[in-house]
């Protein structure tokens, strides 16, 4: 199968809930679980940036680096809006709700595709320690970044060392940043392949988990996956389906490519 | 039945409440750190607040709380801290290690690669828990280094810390006072490439505003500087590097906003034979570098 250009690219992976409350939180931390566990299954580095947990358990969005082999190729076509159908935990009535939550795939610039300057970034630490120095003792580590000219926003304070944050953060900063250059450039494109990646993704239903009849179907290839537990566990079942897709988007490309050599 | 008071939620607000009334800096950050500690994590990022904790773990993070409730800093009752990707032993009264120390030591890496390729000898004056050169010597494999510091607490540490990272092979370390006649004439080979130092530069009227977790816990030999500016002890660093650099070698300081143009006054007056290259600019300007001619 022939490589698209950011195959090889290391990835940020952004989980954020939607629609449904506390029901939609839990979904988004089973999901960001699920690719945890994908992430193991498939020897990947999983470095944590972001993990906003809720009070009842849930969370509300989360930011992972993921590194490795092929990480991009596998998981550039996770992302979308994920939808969950089942009976919720605190539901008395059994009524099926259902709720949905987003997934961001953000490759990872290389050091040449990307130029930020210095002097564009803010950084701003904890409020806490002032100026800093021996004279203060401060384990609030938090880094918060702002790239000045396009405003776009980073943080971080999963380590305690306040030095690791920032690098996090700078990490999560220039993949933002060039994930917005990058859509700016494919939104002047036109396809009208099912498989594709971008902005417009952001929106699209890509995936439904339906608890009650026990089955996975991803919306752009069409067909049912059974036995969603073993799916959600991030093994062998989520990879069959990646491989699927990989598979079909090849094809449309192809397709693509003798529609064009037919047009011209 | 159920029991809300034992899920972490609960347990975090309860505490944080707790220190804040008692004007305990960082209550929140400090409550977070001590139920993640009891729940075997570095930070409370990953723990579930919905996750339960048996009454033996309630016990732990009461105990813990009420060191914290005394001024005790996190670090100490935790007993380790990260600096950059090192997780090193803290243990009080040795100095913990401050955030801008993280970025003193990728300088003088960065300076390290650049003027000595293969191998370099490194000096650490005023070692604390033995963050610089163990840092240094994790990531630049074939350097070997000397420690030295006025406490004989941090050089205990500095070598547990040494050990336990598997770095002590590498690694000598010396209770010294440099500052003391005998320190100077000691007969310390001028072959180190680097002297790099983050001594205690605290003024007077600073000390007199320091919280309780400094004043109660670390040694105020690693944070009075001395003198009316704060210098004293930067002096003594500076002159003391000159027994010992090599010729061409740096000597990197931290010190206080402050203090870089009265060091460059100083060395300009006092010092023949080092240089004042810079403060380094960088996001607080307290890095100074001087060069040995």
């Amino acid at each position: 199968m022939p490589e698209a250009p950011l195959d090889d690219n290391d990835i940020i992976l952004e989980v954020t809930a939607g629609v449904g409350g506390q029901e939609a939180m839990l979904f988004t931390k089973e999901i960001f679980e699920m690719y945890e566990k994908y992430a193991l299954f498939m020897n990947w580095q999983v470095e944590l940036y972001e993990h906003s947990t809720t009070e009842l358990g849930g969370l509300r969005r989360a930011s992972a680096g993921i590194s490795g082999l092929g990480v991009y190729r596998f998981l550039k076509f996770e992302g979308g809006v994920h939808r969950v159908q089942r009976v919720p935990k605190t539901e008395k009535s059994g009524r099926v709700h259902t709720s949905t939550m987003t997934v961001a795939i953000m490759p990872q610039p290389k050091e040449i595709d990307i130029v930020i300057k210095p002097k564009d970034i803010e950084m701003d630490f904890s409020k806490s320690s002032g100026k800093g120095g021996q004279s203060v003792n401060t384990t609030d580590s938090c880094v918060r970044l702002v790239h000045k000219p396009t405003g776009i926003v980073a943080e971080c304070q999963t380590e305690r060392s306040q030095l690791q944050n920032r690098e996090r953060a700078m990490k999560m900063l220039k993949a933002r940043i060039y994930n917005k250059e990058l859509e700016e450039q494919v939104a002047n494109e036109w396809s009208t392949r099912r498989l594709q990646v971008g902005s417009r993704q952001r929106s699209e239903k890509i995936r439904t988990y339906n608890y009650p009849q026990d089955r996975v179907t991803d919306h752009r290839i069409g067909g049912n996956q059974s036995n969603l537990r073993e799916f959600i566990s991030g093994g062998q079942s989520l990879h069959c389906l990646i491989k699927c897709l990989l598979k079909e988007s090849w094809k449309e490309s192809l397709l693509e490519m003798v529609e064009y050599s037919n047009d011209t | 039945m159920r029991s809300p008071v034992n899920i972490v939620s609960s347990i975090l607000t309860k505490w944080t409440r707790i220190f804040s009334h008692n004007q305990v800096p960082e209550p929140s950050t400090s409550a977070g750190y001590l139920v993640a500690h009891v729940l075997g994590k570095k930070t409370i990022a990953t723990v579930s607040k919905q996750a339960r904790l048996s009454s033996k773990q309630l016990l732990h993070v009461q105990q813990l709380c009420l060191q914290r409730l005394q001024r005790r800093p996190v670090q100490y009752i935790v007993g380790e801290w990260d600096f950059c990707d090192l997780t090193l032993k803290m243990k009080p009264p040795v100095l913990i290690p401050r955030p801008e120390t993280e970025e003193l030591v990728h300088l003088v890496l960065a300076d390290l690669n650049d003027r000595c390729p293969s191998s370099a000898l490194i000096m650490d004056v005023g070692c604390g828990s033995g963050a610089i050169c163990l840092w240094l010597l994790k990531n630049r494999p074939d350097d070997r280094s000397i420690a030295v510091d006025i406490s004989t607490e941090a050089c205990q540490l500095t070598r547990d810390n040494a050990e336990s990272t598997d770095l002590l092979r590498r690694l000598a370390v010396h209770r010294c006072d440099v500052t003391t006649e005998s320190a100077s004439t000691l007969k310390w080979p001028q072959s180190f490439d680097v002297v790099v130092s983050n001594p205690p530069y605290i003024t007077p009227a600073e000390m007199a505003d320091l919280d309780p977790e400094l004043t109660w816990y670390e040694d105020e030999r690693a944070l009075l500087g001395g003198g009316p500016d704060g210098m004293d002890i930067i002096k003594e660093v500076v002159r003391f590097s000159q027994q010992t650099l090599k010729r061409g070698g740096s000597l990197w300081l931290e010190v206080g906003l402050a203090h870089p143009p009265l060091l460059r006054q100083f060395v300009m007056q006092h010092c023949t034979g080092l240089n004042f290259i810079a403060a380094h600019p960088d996001f607080t300007g307290r890095y100074c570098i001087l060069n040995s001619l």
